[in-house]
């Protein structure tokens, strides 16, 4: 089941699909006119095409008269003249599709979320193309900041939405204190946690869907030593093992999801019993483990879905703060949005552990 | 009553909060912003601040600095934190907010970890007793016991344990451990910390097999468990 926000997405892109022609040129004007100014383009090509054929085969037909004039056989001028138009042709193909071979590459990238990809200076005797790649450059550079601008607006968006939960947070205390029924204030503060715990989903699944990383140099030890200290667990169980302990990641989405592994320790482990952070091969590894009763083996397989909510011992009990499945879901999407990886298991002496690898700075 | 200022640019939450924490024995007064909230610092006795760290104008961070800073530096602050935010660049580790607490809060838990700050933070005058790791220091009477043995220190190492001790279970960086021991003046490096650290660990018999009392965080600082850890 994928969040409602990605349905949406899905339906918008279907959408398009309907109206026969490229969403990109809907909002990118240049590339529309590049399209139509397609003919010229086409034009120059062909006659680019025509002229060298045309003095290909004429300088290897003169090539061929000029050896049988100097008492080569007929045949063997021949066999001269088809390989030397061989080469040729060849080299006009690779010449005229090597400006392509870039423009597809850019493309590719772009398509991979790198939306830092420009085309790069296309040569000589590609001029027609230079409209295109100009196009190109500039669609790359309004889909950045359409992104950014929508990063923004969703964050300002979110911080909105926060501000009367935190309104409606006291009042389910002030109810309590006022002697309103327990349970159902229990089930309303639930339900602002969910909401809570969904506008956090939204931010960070903004960044991951487009993968519009804001990579930066970040100490992990640090931001280990952060999330201990924001979530009250006692630092004294944070065990850095490397002097280097530095990665190139998204502030926001790292910091989520440190804070999702810490969080899952406390509300289904019992604590934190080590946090270590260790720098391998090119990685810095976080291992978060501790001393609960681990993950059940039926769950071990789902744990990293989304949605997914244990059915171990307290899955039952309602939980004090909204409990979705989707801490472990985002712990994974940050691992891979980073090219890197996630993993759960039971340890050799019982409890949990939960290791998030990233990239090394 | 305890007198608590809150400063945040929600004037709808302080009212609301200040409605909870009014029937729990507490006085909220709310300053909107960064500005006002200093000014009425000043001007004003406050037994604790609950800071927001986004605001419009000059942010919590800043406002936390300016309090550190300035006279009566001491007062105990809750930093009022958002999470996933954007602009979340919280330096606590260095700044030394003596809490944090995630909005949107529960304003019982916050009700609680005000308590807990204020309790931490009251006993300074009646000779301050601190507790952690198998430690318990007298600051008043400058006295150290482990184990329940006396043991002597240094002015400059009891200075070191001690701020170690007040924010036990949370890193101290090296560079602010100084600061917090209130021997910035003295021109000891980084480097001497550490060996100082190292006479600490001796003295306090944490020198065999890993550190119990003292442990070190590579590359940030040191930090030390609230309970003993079992040997
Ligand atoms: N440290 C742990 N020990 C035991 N079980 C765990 C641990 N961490 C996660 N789990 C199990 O894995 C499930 C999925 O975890 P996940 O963090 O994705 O969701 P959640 O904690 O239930 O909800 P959310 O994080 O969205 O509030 C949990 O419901 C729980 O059963
Ligand atoms: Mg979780």
């Amino acid at each position: 089941m994928s969040p409602p926000w990605r349905r949406h997405r899905h339906r918008r892109r279907h959408h398009h699909g309907h109206h026969g022609h490229a969403p990109w040129a809907h909002h990118h004007p240049e590339l529309a006119h590049a399209m139509r100014a397609g003919w010229f383009v086409q034009w120059r090509l062909r006659r680019r095409i025509f002229f060298g054929f045309a003095v290909a085969i004429g300088v290897s037909a003169g090539v061929a008269l000029l050896l049988h004039h100097h008492g080569v056989s007929p045949g063997w001028a021949l066999t001269a003249m088809i390989m030397m138009l061989w080469a040729t042709s060849g080299m006009l193909a690779w010449r005229l599709t090597l400006p392509l071979t870039e423009l597809a590459r850019v493309a590719r990238e772009l398509g991979d979320g790198n939306l830092d990809a420009r085309v790069r200076p296309l040569g000589h005797g590609a001029r027609e193309l230079d409209a295109i790649a100009g196009a190109i450059d500039d669609m790359a550079r309004r889909i950045s900041r359409q992104l950014r601008d929508q990063r923004e607006l969703l964050a300002a968006v979110s911080h909105e939405i926060r501000t009367p939960l935190g309104h409606l947070r006291v009042l389910c205390d002030t109810a309590r204190d006022a002697g309103a029924p327990g349970p159902l204030v229990d089930d309303l503060e639930r339900e602002v946690l969910e909401i809570d715990a969904l506008i956090d989903q939204l931010l960070a699944s903004s960044r991951l869907d487009f993968g519009a990383l804001e990579r930066r140099d970040l100490d992990v030890a640090l931001e280990a030593a952060r999330a201990l200290e924001r979530l009250g667990v006692d630092a004294s169980v944070l065990d850095v093992e490397s002097d280097d302990c530095r990665v190139s990641a998204d502030a926001t989405l790292l910091r989520s999801a440190l804070a999702n592994l810490v969080r899952n320790a406390v509300e289904h482990g019992g604590g934190v019993s080590r946090l270590a952070v260790r720098r391998g091969a090119g990685e810095v590894e976080v291992d978060v483990d501790d001393a609960g009763p681990g993950f059940v083996a039926d769950d071990l397989p789902h744990v990293f879905e989304s949605f997914y909510r244990g059915s171990g011992a307290g899955a039952g009990d309602k939980p004090a703060r909204g409990s979705l499945g989707l801490g472990l879901a985002l712990v994974d999407r940050v691992a891979r949005a980073h090219g890197s990886r996630a993993a759960a298991a039971n340890r050799d002496g019982g409890g949990a552990w939960v290791s998030l690898v990233l990239p090394a700075a | 009553m305890l007198r608590v200022l809150l400063i945040d640019d929600d004037a709808r939450l302080a009212e609301l909060l200040g409605g909870y924490l009014g029937q729990n024995d507490v006085t909220l007064v709310h300053a909107r912003d960064g500005v006002a909230g200093l000014r009425a610092l000043a001007g004003d006795a406050f037994d604790a601040v609950l800071l927001d760290v986004m605001m419009p104008g000059i942010d919590g961070l800043e406002v936390l600095r300016r309090i550190r800073a300035g006279a009566g530096g001491r007062v105990p602050v809750i930093m009022l934190t958002a999470r996933g935010d954007e602009a979340d660049r919280v330096v606590g580790l260095e700044l030394g907010a003596d809490d944090y607490v995630a909005k949107p809060f529960s304003s019982r838990e916050l009700l609680a970890r005000l308590r807990a700050v204020l309790r931490r933070a009251a006993p300074e005058v009646a000779g301050e007793r601190l507790a952690a790791a198998g430690v318990v220091v007298d600051v008043g009477a400058r006295a150290c016991l482990v184990d329940g043995a006396q043991v002597e220190l240094t002015g400059l190492e009891l200075d070191i344990l001690v701020a170690l001790m007040r924010r036990a279970g949370r890193v101290v960086p090296r560079a602010a451990l100084l600061a917090e021991a209130g021997r910035d003046d003295v021109a000891v490096g980084e480097r001497t910390v550490d060996v100082h650290i190292s006479r600490l660990r001796k003295k306090l018999g944490d020198d065999v097999g890993p550190p119990r009392r003292i442990r070190t965080v590579r590359g940030i600082g040191y930090v030390m468990p609230k309970e003993a850890a079992e040997p």
